[in-house]
């Protein structure tokens, strides 16, 4: 199978998880879908070798959340929505609870929506959390306790929207 | 909330066929062989000659423990992804307009070292190195030439992406003049060199960028702010709806500016540009990089491929990484807005060697804006 078909395949098995961990990322589905386009191109770049499964899936992951970062930190971002314009999104959920936890989901900041994403979705331990995300298991523990306590927090209140926190400074 | 509800939310999420079909052909015209982005063109004996001035260079260099020019060759070539030696053009604009800085920003496991600056317009590059603490663990396993990315992500190498981590999520950098604060607020890109150098140090570059034309200037400081204890006092002020205080890290003063110049477009090239969907009201390159700004109805416009012909025919593209554009005033459907674009170029080049600015777009837009 030549690289093109084999990434061929692997979009058809990945292209979801992908776009589902760029929209943990940003709030934009122009931004999911590029994200999705750059992770499949530095595949056909790096054609890595996988030793199985696992280790595929892993990659896939780390290379979104790693290609999520770079465009929310480059000046590419700039021209996309604020993250706490979650309305900016147009999924057609099927059910308005889901479309009100989603708007929920959407108010954390994106380092606690990838973790709740990873524990929760895809039910990897904090461990595997931590090497796919790059950071420590005690940090990725504490990002995923703060993030519980914050969904618990707004769910409790469902009228008041979390936004990010206030920029005015003093120094 | 349940797991299975946050499942099921999850689950329809999901790209539709024709987003799909949209994205696997971009992916496919992308990575065409003849898609990928022509390299710059230098001859052979400009290369030769090159070679044998940095060998005969190496003995200053190596008595020499910090070269400016060679930080800022290092960064460039990490930001533009271009492995090219850089000409003597470009080191002397190096030596010319970079500048020394001597900040270092305190992490939880190592020391940030702002090595030096280099900016046009819009684009402020910082080359830095990362020291980690001595007590960190693993630290004397640390090892020259170590592949980062091969590296374990548990380890000490670990600890240094949970160091950035915080730099880029928790830090926030701002452009101050003299007394007044000017409270504009830049972005930043860090970019890490994979290969770890001498006693176990991490190079890299910060790209610093504003949204404004000509936001960096001679004399503006640059100030690098970081919540005071972030996870105690964003919770606290979470719960009270209290102001988050912040602590200055760094800061440094912007030094000489690379020269800019201003493009005119003429009424032929504002009528094309018009067509594709924007209406620029200025224009103008540096070294570094191209701005233009003005009125918009179609964001894709911004989109399109600008590329820098030089007078000797040779094209340098732009830079995957830097650059973009910001909206403001924009309607709700993005169809009248004012914007700032910039892009970075593939490889710094000397005005006078330009000939003119070629943009395209994928509506068949080719415009040539000639450079004076």
């Amino acid at each position: 199978m030549n690289p093109e078909q084999d990434a061929k395949k692997l979009f058809k098995r990945y292209s979801d998880m992908v776009y589902r961990i760029a929209i943990s990322y940003g709030s934009s589905v122009y931004f999911a879908e590029d994200i999705v386009q750059e992770v499949f191109l530095r595949y056909l770049k790096k054609q890595p070798c996988f030793e199985n499964d696992e280790h595929e899936k892993a990659w896939f992951i780390r290379v979104s959340v790693n290609c999520c970062k770079s465009m929310l930190s480059s000046a590419w971002s700039r021209h996309v929505c604020p993250l706490e314009n979650a309305e900016q999104l147009t999924i057609p959920f099927q059910q308005p609870d889901d479309h009100d936890l989603f708007e929920v989901l959407s108010s954390l900041p994106p380092k606690y929506r990838i973790v709740l994403y990873l524990r929760y979705y895809e039910e990897y331990q904090v461990q595997e959390i931590a090497a796919l995300l790059g950071i420590t298991p005690n940090l990725a523990s504490t990002r995923l306790l703060r993030a519980k306590k914050l969904m618990k927090k707004k769910l409790l209140i469902p009228n008041e929207r979390m936004g990010f926190r206030d920029e005015t400074r003093t120094i | 909330m349940k797991q299975e509800q946050f499942k099921n939310v999850y689950r329809q999420i999901r790209l539709t066929e024709k987003q799909k079909d949209m994205i696997w052909q971009c992916i496919e015209e992308t990575s065409r062989p003849d898609a990928i982005p022509k390299k710059v063109f230098w001859p052979t004996r400009i290369a030769v000659c090159l070679v044998i001035l940095l060998m005969s260079g190496m003995t200053v260099l190596a008595a020499n423990d910090f070269s400016l020019t060679d930080k800022i060759s290092e960064a460039m070539q990490l930001l533009t992804q271009n492995k090219e030696l850089p000409t003597e053009d470009q080191k002397d604009l190096y030596a010319q307009y970079g500048q020394v800085l001597d900040s270092e920003i305190e992490l939880d496991n190592g020391t940030l070292k702002l090595d030096a600056a280099l900016y046009d317009q819009n684009q402020l590059l910082v080359p830095f190195r990362y020291i980690f603490h001595s007590d960190i663990e693993g630290y004397d396993e640390l090892t020259t030439g170590t592949d980062i990315d091969q590296a374990s992500s548990y380890g000490t190498l670990c600890k240094y992406n949970q160091d950035t981590d915080i730099f880029l999520s928790e830090f926030s950098f701002y452009i101050v003049q003299g007394s007044e604060q000017l409270n504009e607020k830049t972005g930043c890109y860090l970019i890490t060199n994979p290969v770890i150098a001498e006693d176990g140090t991490i190079s890299g570059t910060l790209l610093f960028f504003s949204q404004q034309s000509r936001s960096f200037e001679p004399g503006y400081v640059i100030q690098l702010v970081r919540m005071a204890d972030s996870e105690t006092a964003v919770q606290t002020a979470e719960e009270t709806n209290e102001q988050i205080v912040y602590k200055l890290c760094a800061e440094f003063t912007l030094g000489k500016a690379l020269e800019q110049q201003e493009l005119a477009i003429d009424e032929e090239n504002a009528a094309a540009l018009q067509d594709m969907g924007i209406s620029v009201e200025r224009m103008s390159i540096s070294p570094l990089s191209i701005c233009y700004s003005g009125k918009g109805t179609h964001t894709g416009a911004l989109s399109a491929s600008v590329t820098v012909v030089l007078k000797d025919g040779s094209i340098i593209e732009s830079s995957p990484n830097g650059g973009g554009f910001s909206l403001s005033d924009t309607n709700q459907d993005n169809t009248s807005f004012t914007f700032f674009a910039s892009k970075v170029f593939a490889t710094p080049v000397m005005i006078e060697d330009i000939a003119e600015i070629h943009i395209q777009d994928h509506q068949n837009a080719d415009i040539h804006i000639p450079v004076e």
